[in-house]
């Protein structure tokens, strides 16, 4: 355990930081591998870049919901209430909405190259929507997230170095553990489509 | 299964966001005053995470990471399973 700063009544649920953060980090790599693999498709032509896109945002998604309920329960004991009027909260839950809706989306189609290009383009589009809703916007407006309206809280100086000492191995664990769990996701895609991959 | 759970949270998501925009409202003020209303509340759960410093925030937090990973692997290999059948 280490010793970590006691700031206003966050007491020691200071300490969420080292995975509610990690969540989010994880979050936004697999959305870059995810947007990645969709403008590969849109290329190429080639499915397998699309079991790759949607496997990524899969659990991209997956790694969003975690941080926003670890999110929600770590303000109802700091901010007071589970949903708050914070920005970076309501565009977070926009922006994990339009992923959601990525998901779904996928589900309505039968044909599988019609499937892979329109969710392609939608992908691009969702990706365009979540870095100014989560990382430009919530910058902008006053918020009660630390680092809002100044540089990032982790590249500033109002992290204290303790934090960073663990923060920066955690995000590298984090995000190694989604990767995996996104090509776990894609193998098992890739052998559902075995026929039509191959053939 | 797949098709309901995903139509289940995108409505679970879209909720808070209406509500959060229904009450525009001034926002420290507000949790402010809510903070310091709730500091004095009582109840089992508020008194449970409170306590120690507030340490079971966090505790609850790695519960909910842990409970999210584990369905979602429990979900995928019940995939991988029906696939294996099929094989």
């Amino acid at each position: 355990m280490i010793k970590v700063p006691v700031i206003g009544n966050n007491q020691q649920a200071a300490r969420s930081i080292f995975f509610h953060l990690p969540m989010w980090m994880s979050m936004y790599t697999l959305f870059t591998i995810s947007v990645v693999n969709s403008v590969w498709y849109l290329a190429t032509n080639d499915l397998r870049r699309d079991v790759r896109a949607s496997s990524s945002a899969s659990v991209g998604v997956l790694f969003g919901v975690m941080g926003f309920f670890t999110g929600m329960l770590w303000a109802t004991y700091t901010w007071g209430g589970t949903i708050v009027n914070d920005p970076k909260q309501m565009t977070t839950a926009i922006a994990l909405t339009i992923y959601m809706a990525y998901l779904v989306l996928r589900l309505s189609f039968t044909d599988l190259d019609k499937r892979a290009r329109v969710s392609a383009i939608f992908n691009v589009f969702a990706f365009a929507l979540l870095i100014p809703l989560t990382y430009i916007i919530p910058r902008m407006v006053e918020s009660l997230h630390p680092g809002s309206a100044s540089s990032p809280g982790f590249s500033s100086q109002d992290t204290a170095g303790t934090i960073k000492m663990v923060l920066w191995p955690a995000f590298i664990g984090w995000t190694l553990l989604g990767i995996w769990i996104y090509t776990l996701r894609a193998r098992y895609k890739r052998l559902v489509l075995k026929n039509i991959l191959h053939g | 299964m797949a098709k309901r759970l995903s139509y289940l949270l995108l409505v679970c998501l879209m909720l808070p966001i209406t509500a959060a925009i229904a009450q525009a409202t001034d926002t420290a003020r507000v949790v402010n005053e809510v903070v310091q209303q709730q500091n004095t509340e009582t109840g089992p759960v508020n008194e449970f995470f409170r306590s120690n410093n507030k340490i079971y925030v966090a505790v609850g937090i790695l519960v909910i990471i842990f409970t999210c990973i584990i369905l979602y692997l429990v979900r995928l290999d019940r995939r991988i399973g029906k696939l294996e059948k099929e094989n």
